[in-house]
């Protein structure tokens, strides 16, 4: 009789435990939400801003809407109320965007949303996406790097409420890194970033019932 | 993608003729050969290119590989990249031209990836592929947004005021080395051209990338016959190891033939600009690159480190491979690629001391 | 090649320029009326509902749509379905099922070859054709050979781990 004996257990602790959808995704079985097909389904391609900063002064949908297979081309003004999330306790209703998408002509971002194409292949949505025109007005980026924080109020509103305005202040860098006593000064080149952004999935509104599924295939973009 | 009518001929002669009625075979093309479908069905994503018909000449009997009388090689158009880099004559005998392939893509595109649509693959600009942005090769006349833009991976050298794209090819490099000959079938015949004369420099017309007209198919690749003995490296010098996306040809090496006659018999004006640096033992030529192009200038202590920083990346990479190359007659033929890159921080005279500072000689 | 009627519903009401081809997918043929600007992508996933094959950058250079067409593997993105009239195509749904995993597909839930799993389908396939390509023994030639795929949960340890015991199980039968 061994001295001690090895008790079974069932803990995944010190063990290498195969993980239980493991086949499911080897076998291509596991579902995504874009796997997910309804009978009667629609596609929706969006339009990008190719502004970084600035406004959308005219959409012209005219062209794009008699394209086969459209059924809609969405934007802010026709697409109606959408519903922001509200926020539960603790994380619950985060999505990534504060803002819905149409809620003002104001582009933000390059590849912000600006109209959105429904079509019943995403053939067709795609090129109807492609056949919008869209006018902008470029507006220089605020990237003021000097901080005027004495005039401002100390508590503003935000979307959670009051919150206290983060006091910051500059430093000196160049006489810190001068005067330091250990100083490491390197260069890095990184290679050109080909943002590989996939799908971005969102979830089914309750109604009407729509599936969003946009297809970032943009490479090599400044921003 | 614009809708297109799909074309799937029963012949090179059908599809000679359906190409011919094309208005141009250069950018924006309305009719178009589909092979691998790597260059052309991005780009139709993109809508950078647009055909209305679209020839795929996949089933073409354009899918071998043969040994020529002479003792050369002959290519088929549609041979895969992968089936030409792993083919044992090829390995053997034209070694840079494998190597140059597999140092390319991935094993996915390669598979798809065609002779002929290796040649005619395009620039990887990203303003080029974004219809958004100003850009006279795919709109004559509305400008260069890479000039004054994000330009790290475009060319330095054979560029003009109205494009600075490069070639992103590893392929053609090593063609260009191995002195291949391109043979075109066209609406009003045959010719072969050689590789040299195949591609055009942007100068005015940036949307003009080669010298086919429409209707030109390309059916096969020809090598000469190989040099007994001659040992052969493809050197490419790159950001990443592995699938560079955008491999920015800046420069291609000064692919002097590895026969003894040389230099300048049909190769592009561009390309005699441009010296691949291979350190010769540690023997310095003092012979600064010759270069024609302007590019900005700027400075700076940063750049200083840099540059001095990118030599020594250069050096190493390029003293790594020559060993390697060197045959028993004791001299030695590179074909290389250098991706030298732009930037738009470092000075223009960092380009010529990088390359100038190393030995520009290849010898046989 | 005996063409069978497929039993999939020809999904083509209202389409204008529908044109006819023949897929056979995983030994099943299908007789489809499709846009001829479908990719074979598009027309696995959306057309006869095949989705394990995943869509990631749709332009060749994820991996993440890798498929085999006459058992090498391919970026089903960048191919317009209408090309594989004939062809043999095979997607991780014909490599092996829950019950009856290939031997590779075995391996990748043995050495925890995934995350999220996204990118899985894709690796396998194209792991399953580098067995039969001339590859080095070393995981550097792997890794090589594997640069089509990417994962950005960063399994690759993992992955080449898989392959590499599936590679020396395979060279000593």
């Amino acid at each position: 009789m061994p001295a001690t004996q090895k008790i079974p257990t069932t803990s995944p602790i010190g063990r290498s435990t195969p993980r239980v959808d493991g086949p499911l995704k080897v076998s291509g079985r596991a579902q995504y939400t874009s796997d997910f097909k309804f009978p009667g389904q629609l596609y929706a391609v969006p339009v990008e801003a190719t502004i970084d900063n600035g406004r959308v002064v005219k959409l012209d949908t005219a062209a794009a809407e008699k394209m086969p297979g459209v059924r809609a081309i969405f934007h802010r003004g026709n697409i109606g109320k959408i519903f922001s999330s509200t926020l539960g306790p603790g994380f619950a209703g985060i999505t990534d965007e504060r803002r819905p998408p149409f809620e003002d002509d104001v582009v933000r971002y390059y590849g912000q949303f600006v109209a959105l194409a429904v079509a019943d292949t995403f053939e067709n949505a795609k090129a109807a996406a492609d056949a919008v025109r869209v006018s902008y007005e470029k507006l220089k980026p605020n990237v003021d790097t000097e901080l005027k924080a004495d005039d401002e109020p100390p508590v503003v509103m935000t979307q959670y409420g009051p919150a206290k305005r983060v006091q910051s202040e500059r430093g000196h860098p160049e006489g810190a890194f001068a005067s330091a006593p250990v100083k490491l000064d390197q260069t890095y080149a990184l290679q050109v970033e080909h943002a590989l952004r996939g799908l971005v999935q969102r979830q089914p509104h309750s109604y009407p019932s729509f599936h969003f599924i946009s297809q970032l295939t943009r490479k090599g973009q400044a921003s | 993608m614009k809708t297109f009518e799909f074309i799937r001929p029963a012949d090179s002669a059908a599809a000679v003729a359906t190409a011919a009625q094309a208005k141009t075979a250069q950018q924006g093309a309305d009719v178009r050969f589909l092979a691998g479908g790597t260059t052309l069905i991005g780009l139709m994503k993109l809508n950078v290119e647009t055909p209305a018909r679209v020839i795929d000449i996949n089933r073409l009997p354009l899918d071998t590989i043969k040994a020529m009388p002479d003792g050369g090689l002959k290519i088929g158009a549609t041979v895969r990249n992968s089936d030409l880099a792993n083919h044992p004559v090829v390995k053997r005998e034209y070694a840079v031209l494998s190597q140059a392939l597999l140092s390319g893509a991935s094993a996915q595109l390669r598979n798809m990836a065609t002779t002929a649509g290796n040649l005619l693959q395009r620039t990887r600009c990203a303003y080029f592929r974004d219809t958004a942005m100003p850009c006279n090769k795919r709109e004559p006349g509305s400008g260069c947004s890479a000039i004054t833009g994000s330009n790290r991976t475009l060319a330095v050298l054979g560029t003009s005021e109205h494009c600075i794209a490069t070639n992103p090819s590893d392929m053609c490099v090593a063609l260009a080395a191995l002195e291949a000959t391109i043979h075109v079938q066209g609406p009003k015949g045959s010719r072969a051209i050689p590789i040299g004369e195949f591609h055009l420099l942007p100068g005015a017309t940036p949307h003009r990338e080669t010298v086919l007209e429409p209707g030109a198919l390309i059916t096969h690749l020809t090598l000469p016959p190989p040099v007994a003995g001659s040992k052969q490296v493809y050197l490419k010098l790159g950001e990443r190891a592995s699938y560079e996306v955008c491999p920015g040809l800046g420069g291609r090496g000064d692919l002097d033939s590895w026969r003894e006659r040389r230099p300048g018999t049909g190769r592009a004006r561009w390309r005699r600009h441009q010296t691949l640096a291979i350190p010769r033992g540690r023997r310095r030529a003092g012979r600064a690159a010759r270069q024609s192009s302007e590019f900005p200038t700027g400075g700076g202590g940063g750049a200083a480190r840099r540059k001095a920083a990118e030599r020594e990346r250069v050096q190493d990479r390029a003293r790594e491979a020559v060993p390697r190359a060197r045959p028993p007659n004791g001299g030695y033929c590179i074909g290389g690629s250098l991706p030298i890159q732009r930037s738009t921080t470092m000075p223009a005279k960092r380009i010529l001391m990088l390359v100038g500072d190393l030995d520009t000689r290849v010898e046989l | 090649m005996a063409q069978q009627p497929s039993a999939d519903p020809p999904e083509m009401s209202g389409r204008d320029g529908a044109v006819p081809v023949a897929l056979r997918i995983n030994g099943k043929n299908h007789r489809l009326r499709i846009d001829p600007r479908t990719t074979l992508l598009d027309c696995l996933r959306e057309t006869i509902a095949l989705t394990g094959t995943k869509k990631g950058c749709d332009h060749g250079q994820c991996g993440a749509c890798t498929v085999h067409v006459n058992g090498r593997r391919v970026n089903s993105c960048l191919r317009l379905a209408l090309m594989h009239d004939g062809d043999e195509i095979t997607t991780i749904e014909g490599l092996g099922t829950r019950g009856a995993l290939h031997p590779m597909q075995a391996a990748f839930v043995e050495h925890d070859g995934y995350q999220c799993g996204y990118c899985t389908s894709g690796q396998i396939m194209s792991a399953v054709a580098l067995l039969k390509e001339p590859c080095g023994p070393d995981d550097a030639a792997v890794k090589e050979l594997m640069s089509g795929n990417i994962c950005r949960c960063g399994a690759y340890p993992n992955i080449v781990a898989a392959i590499q015991q599936v590679r020396k199980a395979s060279s000593h039968k």
